[in-house]
């Protein structure tokens, strides 16, 4: 049987008539509809169901009635323990934000190895680390005269600010012995690296005795912080362009390079992405066969139950197998100014 | 031995030795371009810097007050920061925030010494750390979002070790 509230509510639940709007009663509390931001805090604390479970914090609680019987009621719990993950958000949330001043200061003194660390501190470092002072600065701390720095590369060919900071990159990478010793330490590598990238460049050449094949694969890149100012609508003027500092034709490229015993003919696999590597001992046990298999669309993603591939390159005998990246000394690149001329 | 006044930007005063004060170059190049007389009881008034820090850099101008001027600055060259001395090691072992604090008085007061000591000191607390435990180390905001972390540590493969 309802008891005596419940029936009070029921009589108000029905059909509103033309009578209940033109008699109402004027509600004195209502904000006023020509002020929009009230409208839309109140649109926007009105939050879904699921919004408000989420929120609530209880819990059902079993209770026994007088009359002996069991029921279950819902108690809000009061001094809920904070997990692990909430202390760490507020920490995260309530750090100290420093002027960018001092991060420049700091710059300063960062080690080339330390440069990533250093940019994924805040936005602020991250700003710091996009200026073109900053990679003038780390060339001039760590330049020395080395014999095979490439002529672009040397000071006098650092001026502009197109591709600074690839550049400065690579010329650590001659003239900076933790990063010299870094590049000794990569012995050959497997092609295995490659895989689900994409051959935008191929060739090969003979050098000494031995064919080299080069296959220049791209990997599919997320859209950058500094990419991001330039949206693809947008398109930059040439003195924009002069002075991006983050020009890299070869950002998210690898060389795979293969060094062969005698010439092999390949097919062309420009376009495709490789999806199978067989990396095995040749037939005469001091050399190895490559089989990489290369397929074009939706197949690059999904691995056929048959293993079968567009176009399966054999090379047989291998010496060796590099995956070089592009700030390798031994990475083959042509300067960035020089391509942007020739793309006119 | 003539003396100078020098108000932190919380009002406190601290009178301090003329040659002291003058290993910070702001200060020296203050008290030549106004002509402040060293007899006149002025006071320096230094509003970026507070009371506490204002004490610090003191101390350290003091015990280095003897020392030879450092050599102009080579930006050229690697800087070293291995080579702290010990009384400056002791001296910074403050809170992180002290020690940015000292670097923003050591660079606004232009007291080379101090900047290179403080900026080394941090330096070192950052080498070979990951962003999370430098921000970690020094309380720092990470502003942020989760992807756009992931977009820097995919710029800066370069610099990691394999």
């Amino acid at each position: 049987m309802p008891n005596k509230k419940s029936a009070k509510k029921s009589k108000n639940l029905g059909d509103i008539t033309l009578n209940d709007f033109a008699n109402s009663l004027i509600c004195k509390n209502r904000p006023k509809k020509t002020n929009p931001s009230l409208v839309l805090n109140n649109f926007k604390d009105e939050k879904s169901w699921d919004e408000k479970i989420d929120e609530f914090d209880g819990d059902f609680v079993k209770e026994e009635n007088e009359d002996g019987t069991v029921s279950y009621v819902i108690k809000e719990t009061r001094h809920r323990k904070k997990t692990i993950s909430q202390t760490n958000e507020i920490n995260c949330v309530n750090g100290n934000v420093y002027p960018i001043d001092i991060w420049f200061i700091l710059s300063e003194y960062i080690r080339p190895e330390d440069v990533g660390c250093f940019a994924g501190i805040c936005k602020s470092t991250y700003n710091v680390v996009s200026t073109a002072k900053f990679w003038y600065n780390l060339y001039k701390r760590f330049y020395i005269n080395v014999p095979n720095l490439p002529e672009l590369l040397q000071p006098e060919c650092l001026v502009r600010k197109y591709s600074l900071r690839t550049s400065v990159i690579r010329s650590l990478h001659y003239m900076y012995i933790p990063f010299i010793n870094r590049m000794k330490n990569i012995s050959d590598s497997h092609p295995d690296k490659v895989t689900k990238r994409e051959c935008i460049l191929m060739w090969h050449e003979k050098k000494k005795q031995n064919w080299f094949y080069y296959f220049k694969m791209k990997e599919k890149p997320l859209l950058s912080l500094h990419s991001r100012r330039t949206s693809e609508m947008y398109q930059p003027d040439l003195l924009e362009i002069l002075d991006d500092i983050y020009a890299n034709q070869d950002e998210n490229c690898q060389i795979l390079q293969i060094t062969c015993k005698h010439f092999i003919p390949v097919q062309p696999v420009l376009g495709l992405t490789l999806t199978s590597v067989h990396f095995s001992l040749s037939s005469g046990f001091l050399h190895y066969k490559l089989q990489l298999g290369f397929s074009s669309g939706i197949q690059s993603y999904t691995k056929t139950t048959d293993g079968s591939t567009d176009v399966t390159v054999i090379l047989d005998p291998v010496i060796n197998v590099k995956v070089l990246d592009w700030w390798h000394p031994l990475y083959p690149y042509s300067h960035n100014l020089q391509h942007l001329m020739n793309q006119d | 031995m003539s003396k100078i006044k020098l108000q932190s930007s919380d009002g406190e005063t601290f009178e301090v030795e003329i040659e002291i004060a003058k290993c910070s170059v702001t200060i020296k190049t203050m008290l030549e371009d106004l002509g402040m007389d060293e007899d006149e009881e002025e006071v320096v008034p230094l509003p970026n810097v507070n009371s506490a820090i204002l004490r610090k850099v003191i101390q350290w101008a003091t015990y280095h007050k003897d020392d030879p001027p450092p050599p102009e600055d080579d930006e050229n060259k690697e800087k070293r920061t291995d080579d702290i001395s010990s009384w400056d090691a002791d001296f910074l072992k403050v809170d992180q925030g002290t020690l940015f604090e000292l670097i923003l008085a050591a660079n606004y007061l232009d007291i080379k010494g101090l900047l290179d000591v403080t900026c080394k000191t941090v330096a070192n607390m950052i080498k070979g750390k990951a962003p999370e435990e430098i921000r970690k180390t020094f309380n720092i905001k990470n502003d942020f979002t989760a992807s756009e972390e992931e977009q820097v540590r995919k710029e800066n493969e370069w610099c990691e070790e394999k």
